[in-house]
């Protein structure tokens, strides 16, 4: 029992000591991605590291909440006790946004949050040093929503059932998502502001960014809904990419007639190959580079006492509106897939 | 109110399973304060019939009258309840708990302290060593169950049933495990108990005790109580003749085998690579003998014949086979050195549960012969169920089909599937630890028959048992053993009860006389 | 005895649990909409079904050997993309070996079968000679494998791109199909055979069978656990590498997060099945029809347009009422 003890007094001596000696001259960023196995973050991380890396001001760290919540609390945590001044979070955890940003006040760290659902007015009005840097999640939606509008326009006989409505599949990633939740809004409000009246057929068709999920779900959906389906939006390209080889499979895309508009997001490079073939519709880039720049150069700014506007950042494509900065989507159609090419190595900010 | 003649009585009950009438309108009754002892052959429905008592399994037919009330018992700690307490035929102690948990388990006394139980380890370790005193039992409370020895989990088992201050105790072969000093312990526990009032159900093979602890004998024979006679009317001869239904007048099979000159099997300061277990035992056996081994238990006779059998490593010495040196690493070494190995743990170490009784046959000759059964590519099962079919009617195991999974035949039916595992492949050394433990009479004589004709064709035999007369009755020669030492060799003719005794518990007391 | 017709009703519900569940489900799926008795509707469930059943077999070699294995879902990955980054077409612009040559279509195979047996080779050494529990040694090298793949994707000039522009031969091999049915599920339905016939009519079979059912007494009847045990695990392993290799065929693509999950879709998979958990007892019948039932409560859920979040509730009712039988029928017997 004794021995016990002294055993962990012991370690927690040996903590404190360390805890003590942490002399950094660099000022050090601790990053937060949710998940490094998604390829547009693990391109956006490799971008912030390499351009942080060729600059040298500020020093980066990171870390993978693999997709899991209490893994995310384990690393803000962990870099908080780490002394960073900065801390970027790509948040996975919507419901905890206002205690992330009240602990990080407590700590008084500049926090950025990135890529995710915006801190509230609330949040930015009590803490100075929030930033967010994110995408407008919702335009990704709108491109698809209007690609569809334009194609629905242009071909009378793609309402293949003729029953004047547009009946289409709804690919989700995660219900809880909140890119999924936009994009599955705002492309139908696309379509609707267009005049278009719309039907969802096989309600939430949750396939989790999966390829051979989307697939086989594509797939049961159509042997019932097979004369009925105009268009499939997908929250990614991934899951597009699967609904084209179910469609494939049932005897879609073997000529113009048998085209059936499929959208995705994320312009990665299988899905502009798919472009390039002509079986995807339209995707939309999220730039990863310019994602990694932006959250660079906003720190590099403020280590340098510099104010964050669209003009001080220089960035094409990225506005800033107070302490949000917001980075376009870029829509990706056949006739542009050279725009979806961006360089994860290039350093210059 | 009035005492009822009896504590116990079971009247009509009939208990069935697929295929099988276990239990045949059996009525049985136990007085208050004796001991009851129940016998008969393995399968004649005894284990079933006390699994009704204790709730284990539940009769189709008839009632239980406790005390003159008749109730129906659930399960386990409803048997516990009304004051019945079963000391089972096989261990159940969990390995990893001390002795004193064991004993307590389920009913560990605490202090509620805030609403939580705590446990109150004085008083468990008080109450163990009460209860350990007042039985003789020499065990550390704080012991793992795991460190005991097989007897002195026996013990661990009797203590727990006593400590239920049950009315009503079962004993299912409480002395199988269990060495002589141990047993005469168990029987001044037993006599305790009775003058209390307790009455004690005694399930044994072992006829010599029944008759010394017993006032009353049930046999049964295919699930039917064939009688109930007080102990000083029966004899050894009687008891045999009712269990098995036939005459029986020798428990052993004439001797007509006769040793040869030739040495099969010897081994030199062979010594276990645990240091605990057995040290420098160096002995040679001839083609033809059967070499009995005896010693209490902790002697590492067990240990010794699986290091023979290469699953056990040794630090030392050497082994030799008709005078060449043979290096045997692994149990399929010593099969190919033609050496078969019947485990004492039939359970553990010896039936395949899931395979049926053919599969469980073929085992050893599939494996070690590959050739054998190969017809192409694949197995010929025409030639396996035949192998099979054959020992089953040579050995007369007792199983609906040769289909049928071994783990629903009885105990000496499943040692004999094992024993015909070992047969197929005609071993040269037949070694076997304990053979017949928890094995009815019928059955032992033609383990007993089988060993005789295997010698007679020139086999070596090497036995490890803990019953004397078997011991006695069967060996040309015995080597003793005591704590992982070879006290000695007896001659088989000469050899006696007393000898074999002095030299399994001497062997220091002889080395104390050599350094003197 | 007296009760013998309530006795055999009792009984046949209880033994043929399994194929009752799934009539029940099939005909529910069937009466809200018709459809569903197609032929397309057949093929693309045994389509779907095919690459799982695959790691459900390897699945089974493991539990019928008395252990467990948590390897399967991250071995597929690996698999996949291995497989994947050998059979892309020379032209492909992120093409993962830039300078390789256009492999033909057995290399990817053969290497996804390979990286299998190399991870199955591992859980059986550290399990049968490390000692190591198999539930935590296949968890470990599980872990290993993840890693490795996630390192092997993020290799310059992939950089953790899922790999596409795969060969036409390989992606045939995933979506084509020879009289209406697909390759993969002549695959699928061969390797299910071949694993039959290895269990049940040959001698490593049985001692598979019997080091499951009790490895000491196994041991003492000479059989060499430690052999059998790298050679269950070696099998599992080049099951889960030929599924990996098929996933990526059939879904034109791979990533490392490829075969997430698939180890306890299989074990489920397994247990409907009728394994034990203790080893010892399956048939790959029972395992295929496990395998079914799962994909049938997907497809079919999916067909008649029900909320995802529906399979998973529907998917646990199934394996609680499946496996509460399968005890209930082994309790009978006892």
């Amino acid at each position: 029992m004794k021995k016990t003890v002294l055993f962990i007094l012991a370690i927690v001596m040996m903590f404190a000591t360390v805890g003590t000696v942490t002399a950094e001259d660099k000022p050090l960023a601790g990053v937060v991605w949710y998940n490094f196995a998604d390829t547009f973050i693990q391109n956006a991380r490799q971008s912030l590291l390499n351009v942080a890396k060729a600059d040298g001001t500020i020093e980066v760290t990171d870390a993978d909440s693999n997709n899991d919540v209490a893994t995310q609390t384990n690393n803000i945590n962990n870099m908080f006790a780490q002394g960073v001044q900065y801390f970027v979070l790509n948040n996975l955890n919507t419901a905890a946004i206002s205690d992330i940003v009240n602990q990080a006040k407590a700590e008084g760290v500049t926090t950025i949050f990135a890529n995710t659902d915006s801190p509230s007015d609330e949040d930015f009005a009590n803490y100075d040093d929030l930033y967010l840097v994110t995408s407008r999640a919702t335009e990704s939606g709108t491109i698809m929503g209007e690609a569809v509008a334009k194609y629905w326009e242009e071909h009378p006989e793609a309402d293949r059932n003729q029953n004047g409505k547009l009946d289409y599949i709804m690919l989700y990633g995660f219900t809880w998502h909140y890119d999924t939740q936009v994009r599955a809004e705002y492309s139908i409000q696309a379509l609707e502001d267009a005049g278009i009246t719309t039907n969802r057929i096989g309600g939430e068709i949750i396939a989790e960014y999966n390829r051979g999920k989307a697939q086989e779900m594509v797939a049961a959906l159509l042997a019932n809904y097979s004369d009925d389906i105009d268009a499939i939006f997908s929250a990614n390209d991934d899951m597009a990419l699967g609904a084209i080889e179910a469609l494939k499979a049932g005897g879609f895309f073997k000529d113009e007639k048998t085209f059936i508009p499929v959208c995705g997001v994320d312009a990665t490079a299988v899905g502009v190959d798919a472009l390039k073939d002509g079986t995807l519709l339209v995707t939309s880039l999220n730039n990863p580079v310019k994602l990694g720049k932006a959250i660079y150069k906003t720190m590099w700014l403020l280590e340098n006492d510099q104010e964050v506007t669209t003009e001080t950042l220089g960035l094409d494509g990225v506005e800033v509106e107070g302490h949000r900065i917001w980075i376009s989507y870029t829509a990706i159609t056949k006739d542009n897939v050279d725009d979806a090419s961006y360089d994860i190595n290039d350093a210059a900010f | 109110m009035k005492d009822p003649e009896y504590i116990l009585e079971m009247k009509n009950i009939s208990k069935s399973f697929p295929g099988v009438k276990a239990l045949d309108q059996v009525d049985f009754f136990v007085r208050p304060g004796k001991v009851h002892a129940l016998m008969g052959e393995n399968g004649a429905g005894k284990s079933t019939l006390m699994k009704c008592v204790f709730g284990m399994y539940h009769p189709d037919e008839g009632k239980i009258i406790i005390d003159g009330q008749t109730i129906s018992i659930i399960n386990p700690r409803d048997a516990l309840d009304h004051g019945i307490a079963m000391i089972h035929q096989e261990l159940q102690s969990i390995r990893t708990r001390s002795a004193m948990e064991n004993i307590w388990v389920g009913r560990i006394p605490y202090n509620q302290i805030f609403g939580v139980r705590w446990v109150d380890d004085k008083k468990l370790y008080n109450d163990t060593k009460a209860l350990f005193n007042d039985l003789e039992i020499s065990i550390d409370p704080y012991a793992k169950a795991g460190t005991l020895s097989s007897s002195q989990c026996q013990m661990l088992e009797i203590a727990r049933a006593v400590s239920y201050n049950a009315k009503i105790i079962i004993m299912d072969e409480p002395t199988s495990s269990l060495t002589e000093t141990e047993t005469e312990l168990l029987f001044r526990i037993i006599h305790k108990l009775t003058a209390k009032g307790v009455a004690i159900i005694y399930i044994s093979h072992k006829i010599d005790e029944i008759l010394k602890i017993s006032q009353e004998v049930s046999i049964m024979r295919d699930g039917k109580i064939i009688g109930t006679w007080p102990s000083d009317e029966l004899n050894t001869d009687l008891i045999v003749k009712r269990m098995v239904g036939r005459e029986m007048n020798n428990r052993f099979p004439a001797k007509s085998h006769q040793p040869k000159e030739s040495i099969c099997l010897e081994i030199r300061h062979f010594t276990s690579a645990n240091r605990h277990s057995f040290q420098d035992i160096s002995f040679s056996v001839r083609h033809g003998e059967i070499f009995g081994i005896g010693g209490l238990v902790g002697a590492q006779r067990t240990e010794l014949v699986e290091s023979i059998f290469g699953l056990r490593k040794i630090s030392n010495g050497e082994l030799l086979i008709n005078g060449n040196p043979v290096l045997i690493h692994s149990p399929e070494d010593a099969i190919q050195s033609n050496m078969a190995l019947l485990t004492e743990e039939r359970r553990a170490s010896g039936i395949i549960p899931r395979f049926s009784v053919m599969e469980n046959v073929v085992l050893t000759k599939q494996t070690a012969n590959k050739a054998y059964y190969k017809k192409g590519l694949f197995l010929d099962n025409n030639k396996r169920s035949a192998d099979a079919a054959h020992y089953v009617q040579a050995f007369s195991i007792k199983t609906p089909s040769i289909k049928t999974e071994i783990r629903y035949l009885s105990g000496g039916n499943q040692q004999k599937t094992v024993l015909a595992r070992w047969m197929l492949i005609n071993p040269e050394i037949l070694i076997l630890d304990e053979p017949t433990r928890g094995i009815d009479v019928g059955t032992k004589f033609e383990i007993y028959s089988l060993m005789e004709k295997m010698a007679g064709e020139g086999k070596t035999i090497i036995m490890i048992s803990s019953e004397m007369p078997e011991l006695l009755g069967m060996s040309d020669r015995i080597a003793v053993m005591c704590e992982g030492h070879l006290s000695g060799i007896l001659d088989g003719p000469t050899a006696t009860d007393e000898k074999v005794m002095y030299l399994a518990s001497s062997y220091k007391h002889e080395e104390e006389v050599l350094n003197k | 005895m007296k009760t013998k017709n309530n006795f055999s009703l009792q009984y046949i519900f209880i033994n043929y649990a399994l194929y009752i569940i799934m009539a029940l489900m099939i005909l529910a799926i069937g009466m809200m909409s018709p459809k569903f008795f197609s032929l397309r509707v057949l093929r693309d469930i045994l389509m779907q079904s095919s690459t799982r059943i695959i790691v459900a077999m390897g699945c089974m070699y493991i539990l019928v050997s008395g252990s467990a294995d948590l390897s399967g879902g991250r071995t597929v990955g690996l698999a996949a993309v291995i497989a994947g980054s050998l059979a892309q077409k020379s032209d492909y612009y992120i093409k993962f070996w830039p300078n390789l040559p256009e492999m033909p279509l057995i290399v990817p195979i053969f290497a996804a079968i390979l990286i299998g047996l190399i991870i199955g080779l591992s859980n059986g050494f550290v399990t049968a000679k490390l000692k190591v529990p198999s539930f935590l040694a296949t968890l470990s090298v599980m872990m290993v494998a993840y890693g490795a793949n996630q390192l092997y994707c993020n290799k310059a000039p992939n950089n953790s791109q899922p790999l596409g522009g795969f060969l036409k031969t390989f992606s045939e091999l995933g979506t084509g199909s020879f009289l209406n049915i697909p390759y993969i599920v002549y695959i699928a339905i061969f390797v299910c055979i071949f694993q039959f016939i290895l269990l049940t009519k040959t001698c490593l079979g049985r001692e598979i069978f019997a080091c499951g059912s009790n490895q000491e007494a196994a041991r003492v009847s000479g059989i060499n656990v430690f052999k059998i045990q790298m050679v269950t695990f070696a099998l599992a392993g080049a099951c889960y590498g030929l599924a990996g290799c098929l996933e990526a065929a059939r879904t034109g693509s791979a990533t490392s997060n490829y075969g997430n999950g698939y180890e306890m879709d299989a074990i489920a998979s397994c247990i409907v099945g009728g394994c034990s958990m203790t080893g010892g007892v399956g048939n790959v019948f029972g395992v295929f029809i496990g395998v079914l039932i799962f994909n049938i409560i997907n497809y079919g859920l999916t067909f008649i347009g029900l909320s995802s979040y529906w399979q998973w509730v529907v998917k646990g009712l199934i394996i609680i009422v499946a496996v509460s039988l399968d005890m209930r029928k082994y309790n009978k017997e006892n």
